[in-house]
């Protein structure tokens, strides 16, 4: 009976949000999460609940596990606003519910908060879980990846199938004792992987299960790739779904035998493209069906607008401060475009899940790639602007590269003025709008 | 050249939060002074004479990784004595600090042993400690900044503090003081990198050091690590 209402507090909360154009994607789950915190263990859920979960990249796994199941025939509810904590969850889950607290879709899909997980279902309600990577991200508010991972695996017990990325050795930690089924995915070396790594930030290279160094044949980035233990059997070994002959500028791959396109040219984007084919060929989709939906039928990207200044383009990457592998990521993919380039960093705070302003996470992010001669010129705006130079220094970035910008209204003409090249900014979620809109006024011809 | 011989510990281990930093900062300030830094990193059983630096360095490191280097560091432990003893300098920051004490005391309430170079236990915390710091120090002049993100705490010590907190936690999360500072072991649990951070801290620590050796010192500020500094104070602690 109280669930009943907890469900009709949701659903009302969710119509007056609309009603009001406010977003409400969070606020009803918070309601009625507080008014009984069990809540999502007393709905009556699908036969396939799917978590998808991890430091980074679950929510492009998501979305592309979402279209191929959509384009196979299921309905499938998930959190598309990419609200992954537990209150955005809870307003979701209840919204798809009648009011007897049945699910109302053949398939609930959500990417979660890693720390929300417990939060979300008691230990037996997911039937499979996605598991992307567990590397050092937002430490202010995670810790350390061992807590990521120990925060993740106490909401399991053995019930849920994991689709992990076997190339992370602090996800395969899970195979030593995980009492239930694991099915893994990995990809193999590609153009840009690299045989020798500094270790000043890897989070993983120690043997879980012996405590020897591991050995790696190859890295693809951090602590991901391809390893073993010269001591005892723990090692990446060959995944059940193995991506290989990864062409990231002709967008395509193989997963297993079969081709499959990407719908974009980062390497996070492979890895998410393995994960959705391997847990939907779990789930017993066929490789024609998933072939047709990421082929044939492909989803847009969302990330990297194209905007121009003066016919240049200007490609802007909305990069995670504080996840130092999400940002070399950035970092990698920008170098690998062709042409000279101009690259903007910046944030005004690091964070916008917390008030912290930590700056370690700097020294974690390889910014020596930026050292590549194809970096024409690096802009530095935001009020932190001096912390990265310093860091910029450190990474012998020549001075005469590095401009600083004090004032964010003098961007545009400082880029048109100083400048040559190709665009790229990198800045934090606070300043993208901003200079999109700086930008765009500057096209109209305001500037 | 003088040169001066630094032993980074537990390099691929006790490497969260950027910490590697602390090393660039000495090798870049050390240049500055026209000094040559001879850096090795040193790991888990690894062969190093220790007593043959003239700074030791241990960062911060997760909950694994601080095990492995505390089961290893104990076999360096009459090293390390011994080292203390003659003034080798220690820079130790973060978590590492719980591995000078007398012992480390789990949430599962397990007393492990730990180097007992220093009166003080440290105790696991079933929270985390997590902020940004604001010191003030009487080995060095200028204020220092820095953060902190850890679950550990300090108690009965008996050493003098590196720090006087003006904003931020103590070892002991309610107390004003914070760090250690005896004969040349300058701990604590600040991050930052607090090296690079604080140049002024950076430079005293280079003088102590030249002292010691007998070099030449004469003050060197770096410019950008200088204006990112006081960019801090001015933007997040409206000073200046």
């Amino acid at each position: 009976m109280f669930r009943a209402v907890q469900i009709l507090v949701n659903k009302f909360l969710t119509f007056l949000c609309k009603l009001f154009k406010k977003n409400g994607t969070q606020f009803p789950g918070s309601i009625s999460y507080n008014m009984n915190q069990k809540v999502l263990e007393k709905i009556k859920y699908p036969k396939y609940v799917i978590g998808v979960t991890g430091s980074s990249g679950k929510g492009t796994t998501t979305q592309l596990i979402y279209h191929i199941l959509t384009d196979a025939g299921f309905h499938v509810v998930y959190n598309a606003s990419g609200n992954n904590g537990i209150r955005g969850v809870t307003t979701l889950i209840l919204n798809h519910c009648t009011i007897f607290g049945r699910f109302k879709g053949d398939v609930l899909l959500l990417e979660l908060d890693e720390k929300h997980l417990h939060l979300a279902f008691g230990k037996n309600k997911m039937t499979h879980l996605v598991l992307t990577n567990i590397t050092r991200d937002q430490p202010a508010r995670n810790g350390s990846p061992d807590l990521i991972y120990d925060a993740i695996f106490q909401a399991l017990d053995g019930s849920t199938t994991l689709i992990l990325n076997a190339d992370d050795p602090g996800l395969m930690k899970a195979t030593l004792n995980y009492p239930g089924k694991i099915i893994t995915y990995g990809i193999n070396k590609t153009k840009d992987s690299t045989s020798k790594k500094e270790e000043f930030s890897l989070d993983h290279i120690y043997c879980p299960n012996c405590h020897k160094k591991l050995i790696y044949s190859y890295y693809h980035y951090g602590s991901i790739g391809s390893y073993y233990c010269p001591n005892c059997d723990f090692k990446r070994g060959t995944p059940d779904y193995v991506g290989s002959a990864v062409h990231l500028k002709e967008r395509y791959l193989l997963v297993n035998e079969t081709r499959i396109s990407l719908n974009q040219d980062f390497l996070f984007t492979a890895y998410a493209s393995v994960a959705a084919f391997a847990l939907c060929h779990t789930l017993g989709i066929s490789e024609q069906k998933i072939q047709y939906a990421l082929n044939i039928d492909p989803i847009d990207s969302k990330r990297g607008h194209t905007l121009s200044i003066d016919d240049r383009p200007v490609m802007m990457l909305e990069s995670k401060n504080e996840n130092a592998l999400s940002y070399y990521q950035s970092l990698k993919y920008i170098i690998n475009q062709d042409g000279k380039k101009v690259v903007v960093l910046g944030f005004d705070n690091v964070s916008r899940r917390y008030k912290y302003n930590d700056l370690s996470w700097l020294w974690d992010v390889e910014f020596e790639l930026l050292k590549d001669e194809s970096i024409e010129k690096i802009l530095l705006i935001g009020r932190f602007k001096w912390d990265v130079y310093v860091r910029l220094k450190y990474a012998s970035i020549p001075k005469n590269k590095i401009l600083l910008v004090d004032d964010l209204h003098n961007l545009i003409p400082i880029i048109k003025r100083k400048t040559h090249g190709n665009i790229y900014t990198m800045v934090c979620f606070d300043m993208t709008s901003v200079i999109r809109q700086l930008i765009r006024s500057c096209e109209n011809g305001n500037d | 050249m003088e040169t001066i011989k630094i032993a980074h510990l537990y390099y691929d281990l006790m490497n969260l939060y950027g910490e590697h930093g602390n090393i660039l900062a000495l090798r870049h300030h050390l240049e500055e002074h026209k000094v040559k830094a001879i850096i090795h990193n040193i790991t888990i059983d690894d062969t190093a004479d220790l007593s043959s630096y003239d700074l030791l360095y241990i960062g911060s490191g997760n909950k694994d990784a601080f095990e492995l280097a505390r089961q290893d560091i104990l076999k360096r432990k009459e090293e390390l004595k011994k080292c203390f003893q003659k003034g080798t300098f220690f820079l130790i920051t973060g978590n590492a600090l719980d591995l000078f004490g007398k012992s480390f005391r789990t949430l599962g309430d397990e007393e492990k042993e730990t180097l007992g170079l220093l009166s003080y236990e440290s105790s696991e915390t079933d929270y985390r400690i997590v902020g940004e710091q604001v010191c003030t120090s009487s080995f060095c002049k200028e204020e220092i900044i820095g953060f902190q993100n850890r679950s550990s705490v300090l108690k009965y010590v008996k050493e003098p503090h590196l720090f006087d907190v003006k904003n931020g936690y103590g070892y002991i999360p309610q107390s004003i003081v914070e760090g250690i500072h005896k004969k040349n072991f300058f701990g604590t649990y600040l991050i930052g990198p607090i090296l690079i951070r604080n140049p002024y801290f950076t430079e005293k620590l280079i003088e102590e050091i030249f002292k010691q050796k007998q070099f030449f010192y004469e003050e060197y500020i770096d410019p950008e690590e200088m204006k990112a500094y006081q960019e801090y104070k001015k933007n997040l602690l409206n000073e200046g």
